[in-house]
């Protein structure tokens, strides 16, 4: 029994030791730590680390020892990113600052971030320096509030990328690289398309006995990694707005059921299923459609609509083909780039607003901008940066036609792609399978596709404003 | 009659045997228990996960009953245990039953047989892809060769789910090994006494390997059921859920709830359905036992 009590002593001993060593004594006075954490877009990968490095270093060695912060960069994976994030606002340990997040991130925990328009307006920040439908694409109305959550670092527009070699083979012109070609439709696209569409024995969907089961190469895509949204971001209303959205202004009635989401639908099945110059592929399960590769890199698909953070395929294609960029085609008299767009936020949670305003100003200084622009592989929305991305581009790769990617800014979808809406990842999703139901062709028509998604779409509503009496 | 006080020398040896079993006993408070604690009060909760929980009573359990997609998930989980479970308890028994006989290599076969089991679901998600792409795949090009158009497997919701129950015949490896343990243990007393009675092959297979085995496919049932109830990493790698929710296994759907849409307390009231559904399956499986179930030595009453 001494040996028993002797031993247990020892253990409870230990224990509050251990109790008394973390939490007993309280840190040291010190400067405040901000915190940014990383892991929303861009940005996680290990080459993209000895920036976030250095740039800390700078900062505390800097500002940081003369306004009292400690900066840290916390770098987390993608997957983990939003688990994490939740995890630590519950624990009360917030991270100061988000970023660089996308559009989608920003909706997905839309409550959590700060409305930084009281600073912008304190320190009189100069907006006019970035392009103004990128600064629009972070301001938001949620539940009849106003918002400005951040500024954006960078965006990528969705562009025209094609195989230079197959339109070569099949005597096609390039696609133009003017924003603002009159005869460069979306009917002109599939006629082209269809020329480069070919079945294991070479024959096009114009050719007799087209089979169009075995279709060894596609003359486009443009769903492939691309949401369904960047797609109806296309479709305008009888006023000229935008669907994109699919629900009123007020968010409270679901309207997908609208004659241009039927439209939409039908033109998706159009593409797919009567042209055939689209491939089957289910967005979730892209990679299946090519292989281990992308479109282009594939050398299957001669045109491919995409956001530019593709970037890092670039030296992949390099390899494989010959590739170049075009502008996107009108539909129905309009040129629409699907955009996505990244920023920095500034958590609600976080307990030092004053000083990671302090840091958010400091990332958005245009030495640190273009620095962070950079290394995350998108385009400076400071348009005064966005001459040196052009040359740097052009130095690297003097044949591609880069003016385009600079000019897509000017053809931005507003509302964005991404956009918050209530409910949002189940609206998502909702849309996500529609689209996938009309590609794989499981579906009765699109007009039924698109009142069924509908009727869930309002379910949704209902539930988030009923949540919310 | 009361208790007979313990002598100092059994307290002793209790209070030792809590103290070596109090790492694990604090391990299943903390990591076990009261997760399961605190997923009962969620689940009686509106909680995003970051915010404070907002208690509405049985709202969530009301809701779900109503939800469209509970019921389909259910439909799919079901569907696939249904045909899953028998297929792969069937197979996994007669592989085993073949790694008994006496052939060349029978080492080499187990292995064979048993490898495919020790992968992760992650990586024979991934491999499955590639055999089920519908352009690229080997399925798909076996079936051209022999004159067939092969289907969009993961694509078409006619047949994402059997792509499932084919998949998960990969696994029956870590099955088979336990019959093939069940079946080495069986007494060859029992063969010798039926061959000498002039059985044939069948008949020992029928009135001695089955019975014998009954308490090895029991195991394996009632854990192929906690297992099927719980299947989420290949829909998840695959098709996460789709095409049109054809593959929304209930884990998947409660996954989305809590880490996708930010649902903790619905998903945490999907969680205790799950438990719910499988500890009355687990209940009906171990009540039905009795009478089909058989021991070696025991004598039943009645």
């Amino acid at each position: 029994m001494r040996v028993f009590l002797r031993t247990a002593g020892t253990v409870l001993l230990a224990f509050l030791a251990l109790v008394c060593v973390s939490c007993g004594s309280s840190a040291p006075k010190g400067p405040v730590k901000i915190q940014i954490m990383i892991g929303f877009g861009g940005g996680t990968d290990p080459s993209q680390q000895p920036l976030h490095e250095a740039l800390q270093k700078e900062f505390n060695e800097t500002i940081g020892k003369e306004k009292g912060i400690e900066l840290e960069f916390v770098t987390v994976q993608y997957a983990e990113a939003s688990q994490k994030f939740t995890t630590l606002v519950a624990g009360g340990m917030a991270p100061d600052i988000v970023g660089p997040i996308g559009v989608m991130g920003v909706a997905k925990f839309i409550d959590e971030w700060m409305d930084i328009s009281p600073y912008i307006a304190k320190d009189k920040i100069d907006l006019s320096v970035y392009d103004n439908a990128l600064v629009q694409t972070h301001h938001y109305v949620v539940d009849g509030k106003a918002k400005q959550v951040g500024l954006p670092i960078g965006f990528y527009p969705s562009v025209l990328f094609y195989n230079e070699d197959i339109f070569d083979r099949a005597g096609v012109d390039y696609p133009p690289t003017s924003w603002e070609s009159p005869e460069w439709t979306y009917d002109k696209l599939t006629e082209i398309a269809r020329k480069m569409t070919i079945d294991t024995k070479g024959r096009t969907p114009n050719d007799a006995g087209f089979d169009p089961t075995h279709i060894s190469q596609y003359g486009y895509d443009g769903t492939d990694w691309s949401p369904w949204r960047a797609l109806i971001a296309k479709f305008m209303d009888s006023s000229g707005k935008p669907v994109t959205l699919g629900m009123s202004a007020d968010y409270k009635k679901a309207i997908m059921n609208s004659p241009e989401w039927k439209a939409a639908f039908k033109y998706l099945e159009k593409q797919v299923h009567k042209d055939y110059i689209r491939p089957i592929v289910d967005p979730s399960n892209s990679a299946a459609t090519f292989g281990d590769n992308d479109p282009i890199g594939s050398n299957k698909c001669a045109m491919w609509e995409v956001f530019s953070w593709i970037s890092y395929a670039y030296e992949g294609w390099d390899a494989n083909c010959k590739w170049n960029v075009g502008a996107i085609p009108s539909l129905n008299g309009k040129v629409v780039s699907g955009t996505n767009s990244d920023t920095f936020v500034i958590t609600k949670s976080g307990k030092n607003h004053d000083k990671a305003w302090e840091v958010y100003k400091w990332i958005y200084t245009p030495a640190v901008y273009a620095q962070l622009a950079k290394n995350y592989g998108c385009i400076p929305a400071i348009k005064s940066l966005q001459g040196a991305w052009l040359d740097e581009q052009k130095a690297a790769r003097p044949n591609i036609h880069w003016q385009v990617f600079l000019d897509a800014g000017k053809y931005a979808d507003n509302p964005n792609n991404e956009a918050w809406v209530p409910n949002m990842g189940k609206v998502w999703d909702a849309m996500e399978k529609a689209m996938a139901l009309v590609i794989s062709g499981g579906y009765e028509s699109t007009d039924k596709v698109a009142e069924d998604l509908n009727v869930e779409v309002q379910g949704y509503l209902d539930e988030y404003w009923a949540a919310k009496k | 009659m009361s208790k007979a006080p313990q002598s100092l020398g059994t307290r002793k040896v209790a209070l030792w045997g809590w103290l070596f079993i109090s790492p694990w006993l604090a391990g299943f408070i903390v990591f076990t228990l009261g997760p399961m604690i605190a997923s009962l009060c969620f689940s009686l909760t509106r909680y995003d996960g970051r915010n404070a929980p907002e208690f509405i009573g049985l709202k969530n359990y009301l809701t779900l009953v109503m939800d469209p997609k509970v019921w389909n998930s259910l439909r799919v989980t079901f569907l696939f245990a249904l045909i899953s479970l028998p297929l792969c308890l069937v197979t996994g028994f007669f592989l085993a039953y073949l790694l008994n006989l006496k052939v060349p290599l029978m080492n080499m076969w187990r292995t064979v047989f048993y490898l495919p089991s020790m992968l992760s679901g992650v990586v024979v998600a991934m491999l499955w892809r590639g055999l089920f792409d519908d352009r690229y795949g080997l399925i798909n090009y076996i079936l051209s060769r022999m004159g067939l158009d092969g289907p969009q497997w993961l694509l078409d919701p006619k047949y994402t789910l059997y792509c499932f129950v084919f998949l998960g015949l990969w696994g029956v490896g870590g099955g088979m090994i336990i019959y093939l343990a069940g079946l080495q243990g069986i007494q060859t007393t029992f063969y010798e006494a039926a061959e000498l009675d002039g059985c044939s092959r069948r008949q020992k297979l029928i009135y001695i390997t089955l019975p014998n085995m009954t308490p090895v496919i029991f195991f394996n049932l009632v854990m192929g059921i906690i297992g099927t109830f719980q299947y989420f990493a290949e829909p998840m790698i695959l098709t996460k859920g789709g095409p049109a929710d054809s593959t929304m296994f209930f884990n998947l759907l409660l996954y989305n709830h809590a880490f996708k849409y930010q649902s903790m307390g619905y998903a945490s009231s999907l969680a205790w359905v799950l438990f719910f559904i499988v500890m009355v399956l687990t209940l009906l499986v171990f009540r039905s036992s009795s009478l089909w179930v058989f021991y070696e030595g025991e004598v039943k009453k009645g």
